[in-house]
């Protein structure tokens, strides 16, 4: 099929490509330790499709686009080597040289970019990444990358342990509005119960990176931000085996080759409490447990063609008291219905990529299978899809300042709702919202999403002209959503570069909003119109400084409120402006800073209301040093305007059983305190020819008036009290692997 | 945002998430509150009229020094009083009787709802009798009880036996005695003021300790118990309401007594005790044990009732018109000319304290042995 695509798109191309003596050349070598010239080396350009590899002697050559200036990053790889990552200063003055580590990679070597860093060289406007060794150092985040990404700007601080800690609210959009794919899988769930970890191990993972909006058009059916997500495709000669335990869970991941150019890797993670703490809390039957397991099966025949079957499956399940034991007799509490809540999945894809001197191909196809059951007394609910992906990206060189990138995607899938409920349960919403809503569904949907995009990437000068054209078609609204968008560069010095981007976004509503039983079926696509402006300034070649404003409008909006329909036709505004800095000198020290002031609101019945995650001012400093070797020590600050919440102003006593029923006051009229996160990270290292290791410890401190979490109310909902977390958190962790 | 958060985590005590206690839950009585709603059947037939009566908590007590306004609606059928009756819509279907209650103060304003099924029984929904509630000492509960001990399988154990008070730091085993004594109905035991701590034993039943205690974990039997107040020597007026969950509702009054009935009334030999609905009175002369019906002076008193009996005499004979001198006590009412008065005429709002206050009224009692035994 790609074959396809490849020689449709091949017919669309112009058949003159210009001169190859327009491009530059880059030269280097690849040399081991010891300075041995290594063949048959990997060598890619982040952000170009061009690569090559080294001869005999060790040395590449590369065509370099004549409009390029200032940094390239190199990734160079090689089986039974760690991937470098090399950044070059262009023009250069001589050959680059490039030493590859045998077995696996150090920090920032084997994984390469995780999530950006803000590169000239990315297709689109703004992206941020970080690498392995800010996701290992940075504390705070229990080694996970996802969670770093919530330091990045624009992005809303979360409290931690509270509802939602997981969640990414990016640019005035909350968690519902973004695209999360993993190697080009849109995944059913991010984080385990939406707050403690991320379900895709880090230490397998290549490639993090985070378009906060008007990104390209590669990307559709989302009007926020999309992270994408990318797992490494190693090819290690040895076994090589990898612990983690942190204040959480504990797993261990696996490398090996197996011979006929395979190569697997694997992880599998555990939370653990559960068995710390026995059979559960007064309100927890089944404590809280949550699992993943990852295997991704390589075939690598060659540097230009690679094949992976990726499996990720992903479990969460807890049971619990329907309602908080403090608001029940001793009595009550024997007879309270208990929710056994389950969400699992399993995905299964087949991912490819194909390569020449002047295209490559990326290709995933993939099974999804999402089972979300739940029973509380003698209700249910099941939620049961599977969803069939497919995506194709293509990108052509059509001439050293010209490339034409395109591809195409589908998404067929089947839902099931079911729910036997004969009453409302809104103690349950997260976990059950079926039962939430009351009303029994029976009901099986079918649905086909599909898009197509093209986009121009052209060198102009010192101007970069992005145009591209997206166009999604949803069978379930009958939708079509032609989206035009436009990203420019412009580096009129060498330090500095200012970035633009402008687009339509459109996004489907999801099924359950869709459902003719609890939703609306004749809901329309959401619309977003985006721009944004940025300029990223180098001070001394290491320090950055960066500034960007944006502004989004949505329309066709849809909003939830628990226990009733969704509200569709609602308007939607966003602005912002973020600032920020970073410094790095790598394996020694890195240091970012950044700051966002935004605003986002909701049209609701004629009145303009903050949105759910609405938090105007964020702040995140991360600092990390390697003082001594072996030891390293790291902070890190966060602060973020209080959460808006919708108070209860009232409750109306229900006489037949004498409870008290909540009345709303408006919506997100009312706001927690600031919340600020204070993380120390102090790690000792020991590295040996077989294996490496280290222990960390962490403290995380959230002062008193900070730590609010969420609000709870009397029985009779006349008093209100704030659910605070533990204000000081010690933690030890280890890492070890060996080769 | 709102949601919930698991308790969890790593080190799970550290890290778990926690609030300040509320300082009152439902057990207790503190401000103006819409306690209970009654309706003559849950059930109505279609087209039929439905009567509604209210109970409420003034406040400082189960009475009002001046009355509040009560509202009531039942579709297109809106009436004002402490006692209704409406007019039941014609289409079959769940309708809800809506009631507001706005304090004399005009700031406080509370809203309850009791739904009815109308046309959805075949037979009336009533309100179930209720008999008195039964009272017996706890001996091995008391305020000093580790959280373990607190435990329902633990209490469960314990045996109870008559008595005609506690005694400081004693507790009382609460009951009531229902022809139905199946889990169908549900009893709901309140204080007035929030005084002492319910510990439930079944849906009929508790346990009640003379002092505010807490448990510090939400774990059953572990932890601390932290004690705020131990109650002093005194009478304490509570309420039981009994629900079915479909509308049947009922309460009852009663007094829990603590310490002997002579250290509640210094100076008076041989006090003797007088129950009125459930209501303890002592009086300092005695009355003849077959005694049913007294007239006596209602004076303002600081307890939960408002008011206290003076002047106690056995009735000999009635008069023929107002028997009862009900119409001479000038209450808005609606109240029964054919009933003797009863103190449940204040929680219900039917007379204010003040209008009370001075009256002399004709009361139905009874002459227990014990506060301890029904009579």
């Amino acid at each position: 099929m790609s074959w396809a695509l490849w020689l449709a798109l091949s017919l669309l191309a112009p058949t003159e490509l210009r001169a190859e003596e327009q491009a530059r050349p880059l030269e280097g070598l690849v040399t081991d330790r010891s300075g041995l010239p290594l063949a048959e080396a990997w060598i890619t350009v982040a952000g170009h499709p061009v690569h090559g590899r080294s001869d005999a002697e060790g040395h590449f050559r590369l065509k370099i686009p004549p409009t390029s200036s200032g940094e390239l990053v190199l990734h160079v790889s090689l089986a039974g080597y760690a991937e470098a990552r090399q950044v070059v200063v262009l023009p250069t003055t001589g050959p680059v040289r490039v030493e590859l580590d045998p077995g696996l990679a150090e920090h920032g070597g084997a994984m390469g970019e995780i999530v950006v860093e803000d590169s000239e060289q990315a297709a689109a406007v703004v992206a941020h990444a970080l690498d392995r060794e800010q996701v290992e150092l940075t504390p705070g985040t229990h080694s996970d990358a996802v969670r770093l990404v919530q330091s990045l700007p624009g992005v809303a601080v979360t409290r931690e342990y509270a509802p939602g800690a997981g969640a990414l609210a990016v640019r005035g959009s909350g968690p519902d509005e973004h695209g999360f794919y993993l190697d080009g899988l849109e995944l059913p769930f991010l984080f385990h119960f939406k707050e403690f970890a991320s379900v895709v191990n880090t230490g397998l993972l290549d490639e993090l990176t985070l378009y906060s909006s008007t990104f390209g058009a590669d990307f559709g059916d989302a009007t926020g931000a999309i992270v994408d997500a990318r797992t490494q495709a190693l090819t290690p000669t040895r076994p090589e085996l990898g612990v983690d335990v942190n204040a959480i869970m504990g797993g261990g991941r696996v490398r090996a080759p197996l011979g006929q150019d395979l190569y697997l890797s694997a992880s599998g993670r555990r939370s653990y409490m559960d068995w710390m703490v026995g059979g559960g809390s007064g309100q927890y039957t089944v404590w809280p447990i949550f699992w993943d397991a990852f295997v991704r099966l390589d075939h690598v025949p060659d540097p230009d063609h690679r094949t992976a079957l990726e499996i990720l499956v992903a479990s969460d399940h807890w049971e619990r008291l329907a309602r908080e034991p403090e608001e029940l007799d001793p009595v009550e509490i024997q007879d309270e219905p208990v929710l056994s809540y389950r969400h699992r999945y399993a995905a299964i894809s087949l991912v490819r990529r194909d390569s020449s001197e002047d295209w490559h191909l990326d290709g995933t196809v993939g099974v999804v299978l999402d089972d979300w059951p739940g029973t509380l007394q003698d209700s249910w609910q099941l939620r049961r899809e599977g969803n069939i992906q497919w995506r194709e990206d293509g990108l052509w060189l059509l001439s050293s300042d010209l490339q034409l990138a395109a591809g195409l995607r589908a998404r067929a899938e089947r839902v099931l709702r079911q729910a036997q409920v004969d009453r409302s349960w809104p103690e349950v919403v997260d976990e059950a919202p079926m039962l939430a809503r009351g009303l029994p569904v029976d009901e099986s949907m079918l649905r086909l999403r599909a898009g197509a995009y093209t986009e121009l990437r052209a060198h102009l000068g010192s101007w970069r002209l992005l145009p591209g054209l997206r166009l999604d078609h949803d069978s379930l609204t009958g939708a079509w959503s032609p989206d035009p968008r436009l990203g420019l560069k412009w580096r009129p010095l060498p330090a500095l570069t200012l970035r633009g981007g402008l687009g339509r976004y459109s996004q489907f509503p999801s099924s359950d909003a869709l459902s003719p039983t609890t939703g609306d079926p004749d809901l329309p696509a959401i619309r977003s119109e985006q721009l944004a402006l940025g300029a990223d300034g180098v001070l001394h070649e290491r320090l950055v400084l960066s500034g960007d404003v944006y502004a989004k409008q949505l329309r066709e909006m849809v909003l939830e409120t628990a226990g009733e329909p969704p509200r569709g036709g609602v308007e939607g505004r966003a602005a912002g402006l973020e600032l920020g800095s970073r410094y790095r000198l790598r394996k020694v020290f890195f240091f970012w800073f950044s700051t966002s002031l935004s605003h986002s609101q909701r049209l609701l019945e004629g009145d303009w209301i903050r949105y759910d995650w609405y938090q105007p001012l964020t702040l995140s400093l991360v600092g990390s040093w390697t003082f001594r070797p072996g030891w390293n020590a790291g902070l890190r600050y966060r602060y973020g305007s209080g959460f808006p919440y919708t108070p209860v102003t009232d409750g109306v006593y229900q006489a037949d059983s004498d409870s008290y029923l909540p009345q709303l006051g408006d919506r997100n009229s009312a706001s927690m305190t600031a919340y600020q996160k204070i993380d120390l990270h102090l790690e000792r290292r020991w590295e040996h020819r077989h294996w490496r290791g280290a222990v960390y410890a962490e403290v995380w401190i959230i002062p008193a008036p900070a730590n609010q979490m969420y609000p709870v109310y009397s029985y009779d909902y006349d008093q209100v009290a704030f659910v605070v977390g533990p204000q000081l958190i010690p933690i030890l962790g280890l890492r070890a692997e060996a080769f | 945002m709102q949601g919930r958060s698991p308790p969890l985590l790593a080190v799970c005590w550290l890290l778990a998430g926690c609030y300040t206690p509320f300082p009152h839950d439902r057990h207790d009585l503190v401000d103006f509150r819409i306690v209970g709603l009654q309706v003559g059947d849950a059930a109505p037939e279609p087209g039929s009229r439905v009567f509604a009566r209210a109970l409420l908590y003034g406040g400082e007590g189960f009475f009002h020094d001046e009355l509040p306004t009560l509202s009531w609606s039942l579709d297109d059928a809106t009436a004002t009083g402490p006692e209704v009756d409406l007019q039941v819509p014609l289409q079959e279907g769940r309708w809800e009787l809506q009631l507001v209650a706005t304090h004399a103060d005009g700031q406080r304003r509370e809203s309850a709802v009791l739904p009815l099924s109308v046309g959805g029984s075949a037979a009336p929904l009533a309100p179930p009798e209720l008999p008195a509630v039964s009272r017996s000492l706890v001996a091995d509960l008391s305020a000093d009880s580790s959280a373990e001990q607190l435990t329902l399988d633990q209490r469960e154990l314990l045996e109870s036996s008559s008595a005609c008070d506690a005694d400081l730091g004693g507790s009382w085993r609460l009951g009531l005695d229902l022809s139905d004594p199946s889990e169908r109905f549900q009893a709901r035991w309140m204080t007035s003021g929030g005084r002492g701590s319910f510990f439930e034993l079944d849906h009929l039943a508790t346990d009640w300790i003379p002092a505010t205690m807490l448990l510090d974990d939400e774990v059953e039997g572990e932890g601390e118990v932290q004690i705020s107040e131990r109650l002093d020597a005194g009478v304490y007026g509570a309420v039981v309401l009994v629900i079915d969950g479909q509308g049947a509702n009922a309460w009852r009054f009663f007094d829990l007594p603590l310490q002997g009935a002579e250290a509640l009334a210094p100076g008076v030999d041989s006090p003797q005790l007088l129950e009125h609905a459930g209501r303890l009175f002592w009086l300092d002369s005695a009355l003849p044990a077959d005694t049913t019906l007294v007239q006596a002076t209602l004076e303002l008193a600081d307890n939960a009732w408002g008011l206290w009996l003076t002047d106690v005499e056995a009735v000999q004979a009635l008069a023929d018109d107002d028997p009862y001198g009900t119409l001479a006590l000038g209450c808005p009412g609606p109240l029964p000319l054919d009933e003797p008065f009863s103190f449940d005429w204040l929680a219900e709002a039917r007379c204010s304290r003040q209008q009370l206050d001075g009256q002399r009224v004709v009361l139905e009692v009874q002459i227990p042995d014990c506060p301890g035994e029904a009579p």
